[in-house]
């Protein structure tokens, strides 16, 4: 039997960090089930964690950006995306009709190749693709 | 030990078990790899002269030991006020980092 993976977008860390963000509880209870193995084993990648660290560090500061980004590598698998991901998620890239940067595409390449069934993210875009579960 | 005729002659014997005797590691199938991922994976084994068996068993090591890290949960970091007019960051992550 495969287990079950669920790959945790940027959005949802964030929300899940700022009591003041209109997805807090969202990003709350998305964690608390995922964290409680409703989706299976979950992950990320390091492209995302630059982006938690990014906006953390922008609009809270480097001492919570430290934090949190601490945090994730003690909580969360991170995958790195290499060269092989960058040139598959530049390929969607380049012919997506829909509205997906480049990180992405990181992650659908980075769901594929997982196995990944499941997205925990707050990106409504995802929902327009076939054969992605969004948790959101 | 084994000479190397005698292994050659053991590999021989047991060419068609489950298990090849003469470098004691198990034949596996594997289905559902990917074709991309394991191209570049084998270019790398032969770059760094490793077997494909003995580069793979390295990386299945390797996630095996990443897996079954006792990790912490992310949510026993408390969560702070981001203050006023962070309402919405959870919405703006390409906004704010990539101006899109």
């Amino acid at each position: 039997m495969v287990n079950d993976l669920i790959f945790i977008d940027a959005n949802i860390f964030l929300a899940y960090d700022n009591i003041n963000d209109a997805n807090h509880k969202k990003g709350l209870k998305i964690l608390e089930e995922v964290e409680a193995g409703r989706y299976g084993d979950y992950f990320t990648s390091d492209y995302i964690f630059n982006e938690i660290v990014g906006v953390t560090f922008r609009k809270k500061g480097k001492e919570r950006a430290v934090l949190l980004g601490e945090q994730v590598l003690k909580s969360v698998l991170v995958i790195n995306v290499d060269d092989y991901l960058v040139r598959e998620a530049w390929n969607i890239f380049s012919t997506t009709k829909l509205n997906l940067n480049l990180v992405d595409c990181t992650n659908l390449v980075m769901m594929k190749i997982t196995g990944a069934d499941f997205i925990a993210t707050l990106d409504k875009e995802f929902t327009r693709i076939n054969g992605l579960e969004v948790i959101s | 030990m084994l000479s190397k005729k005698l292994c050659l002659k053991f590999a021989n014997t047991f060419k068609y078990n489950k298990y090849n005797m003469f470098y004691m590691g198990t034949q596996i199938t594997v289905r559902d790899v990917d074709q991309g991922v394991f191209r570049e994976f084998k270019a790398e084994a032969i770059k760094h002269g490793l077997t494909i068996g003995s580069a793979l068993t390295i990386a299945m090591e390797k996630f095996r030991a990443e897996l079954g890290k006792k990790k912490q949960k992310f949510t026993s970091l408390k969560p702070v006020s981001w203050g006023k007019g962070t309402e919405q960051v959870s919405l703006q992550v390409d906004q704010i980092l990539y101006g899109e």
